[in-house]
C-alpha cells in the first residue's frame, strides 16, 4: 500500500508543478524523471516501491486498452486522406524500425572500436 | 441493460484482455495476437455493436486510465535497476535518438508532402513516434489539431506491436536491450507495454528510448517546422 501512496503522491505533486510552471511535458513524465533521481541519491529501490510498480508494470498492457479503444471514432469517420495517413504513417515506421537499427548497431560498433583503442592505448 | 451496469466495461475490458493473454502465450507470443490488439479488436466490434460510443467507454472505464499514470512513473524502477547496462550503451542509445530521431520525424514529412496530405496531418505526422501525451503537448504548441495527433501517433504505437517485432524475429535480433530500445523509440507507450512481456532488461531500454526520443522529438518538431516554412 505504502508504495502505491508514494506513486499517487508524485504524480499529483508533477501534475501540481506542471499547472502551476511553464514546463510542459506530462506529469507522468516528470515524477519517472523524479522517482528515478530519487533512487540515484538512494542507492537502492525501497522494498514498497518495488511491489507497487511490479504489479503496475504487469498491467501496463491493460491500462493502455481505454486509450487505444478511441480508434473506434476513426475507423467510423475514415475517409481517403485519413488513409493516405495511415498509410505514411505505417511506411514511415517501416522506414523508423530500419533506420533505428542501422543507427544503432553502427553506433554500437563505434563504441567497441574506441573502447578497443582506449585499452590499447593503456597496454 | 447490463451493458448500463457501471462495472460492466471494465469486466468486458478485463476479460477481453484476459482471453488476449492467453490467445497471446498459446501462439507463441506470435505479435498479431498482441493483447492490446486483440482487446482494441474486440472491444470496438463490441462497441459499434451495442451502439455505445467512445466517450461512453472511456467514462466507465476511467478507472483503468486512471492507472496508466503511476504506471508510467513506476518505469524508473527497471530503469534505475538496469542502470550499469544503460550507462554503458548511453553514448551509442543517444547517438541513434538525434539521427534516427530526426530521420524518423523527417520520413515522415517527407513521405506525407509526396502524398500531397493537408498541413494539419502533415504536423500530426511528426509527432507520431511519441507518447500521446507529449504529442499532445507539441501539437499544442504549434497549433496542431489534436484528434490527428492522437490519429498519428495510434497509427504508429498499434502496428508497431506488431510490425516491430516481426521485423525483430525476421532479423534474428535477440538481445533484450536492443529489442526494447526499438520498441520504446518506434512505438512509444505501446512499445514498452510490449517490452514488459520480453524482460525487465527490454522494459528498461524501452522507457529510456521512449523518453528520450520524446523529448528530442518535443524539442527539434518546432525548429523543422521553422525550416520547412523558410524553404
Amino acid at each position: 500500500m505504502q508504495g502505491y501512496i508514494v506513486l499517487f503522491s508524485i504524480l499529483v505533486t508533477c501534475d501540481l508543478v506542471i499547472e502551476k510552471s511553464f514546463i510542459s511535458i506530462p506529469g507522468s513524465i516528470l515524477g519517472l524523471v523524479f522517482l528515478f533521481i530519487y533512487f540515484l541519491f538512494l542507492k537502492k529501490v525501497p522494498q514498497c516501491l518495488e511491489e507497487a510498480s511490479g504489479t503496475l508494470l504487469k498491467h501496463l498492457p491493460l491500462f493502455l486498452v481505454p486509450v487505444g479503444v478511441a480508434v473506434k471514432d476513426l475507423i467510423q469517420n475514415i475517409d481517403n486522406n485519413l488513409l493516405v495517413m495511415l498509410g505514411v504513417s505505417i511506411t514511415a515506421l517501416i522506414i523508423a524500425f530500419f533506420m533505428t537499427i542501422f543507427i544503432l548497431s553502427l553506433s554500437k560498433k563505434a563504441l567497441k572500436n574506441k573502447e578497443q583503442q582506449n585499452s590499447q592505448y593503456a597496454k | 441493460m447490463i451493458i448500463e451496469h457501471p462495472v460492466f466495461m471494465i469486466l468486458a475490458t478485463l476479460s477481453i484482455f484476459r482471453i488476449g493473454e492467453v490467445l497471446f502465450d498459446k501462439s507463441g507470443k506470435i505479435p498479431i495476437f498482441n493483447p492490446v490488439i486483440i482487446s482494441i479488436a474486440f472491444l470496438v466490434c463490441f462497441l459499434i455493436i451495442f451502439n455505445v460510443t467512445y466517450t461512453e467507454y472511456k467514462q466507465a472505464t476511467n478507472a483503468l486510465y486512471l492507472m496508466l499514470a503511476p504506471a508510467i512513473i513506476s518505469l524508473a524502477v527497471p530503469l534505475y535497476k538496469n542502470i550499469e547496462r544503460v550507462k554503458e550503451l548511453l553514448p551509442a542509445i543517444a547517438l541513434t535518438v538525434i539521427i534516427a530521431g530526426s530521420g524518423i520525424v523527417l520520413s515522415a514529412v517527407a513521405l506525407a508532402l509526396w502524398a500531397h496530405l493537408p498541413e494539419p496531418m502533415v504536423l500530426a505526422l511528426m509527432t507520431k513516434s511519441i507518447s500521446a501525451p507529449i504529442a499532445l503537448e507539441v501539437a499544442n504548441l504549434l497549433d496542431g489539431d489534436p484528434s490527428l495527433t492522437i490519429i498519428a501517433v495510434f497509427s504508429t504505437g498499434l502496428p508497431g506491436v506488431i510490425i516491430v517485432p516481426t521485423l525483430l524475429r525476421t532479423l534474428n535480433i535477440n538481445d533484450d536491450a536492443t529489442k526494447g530500445l526499438i520498441l520504446g523509440i518506434t512505438a512509444h507507450a505501446f512499445g514498452i507495454a510490449r517490452a514488459t512481456s520480453i524482460s525487465p532488461s527490454a522494459t528498461a531500454f524501452a522507457t529510456i528510448g521512449m523518453g528520450l526520443m520524446g523529448c528530442f522529438v518535443a524539442f527539434i518538431t518546432p525548429l523543422f517546422i521553422g525550416l520547412i516554412k523558410h524553404l
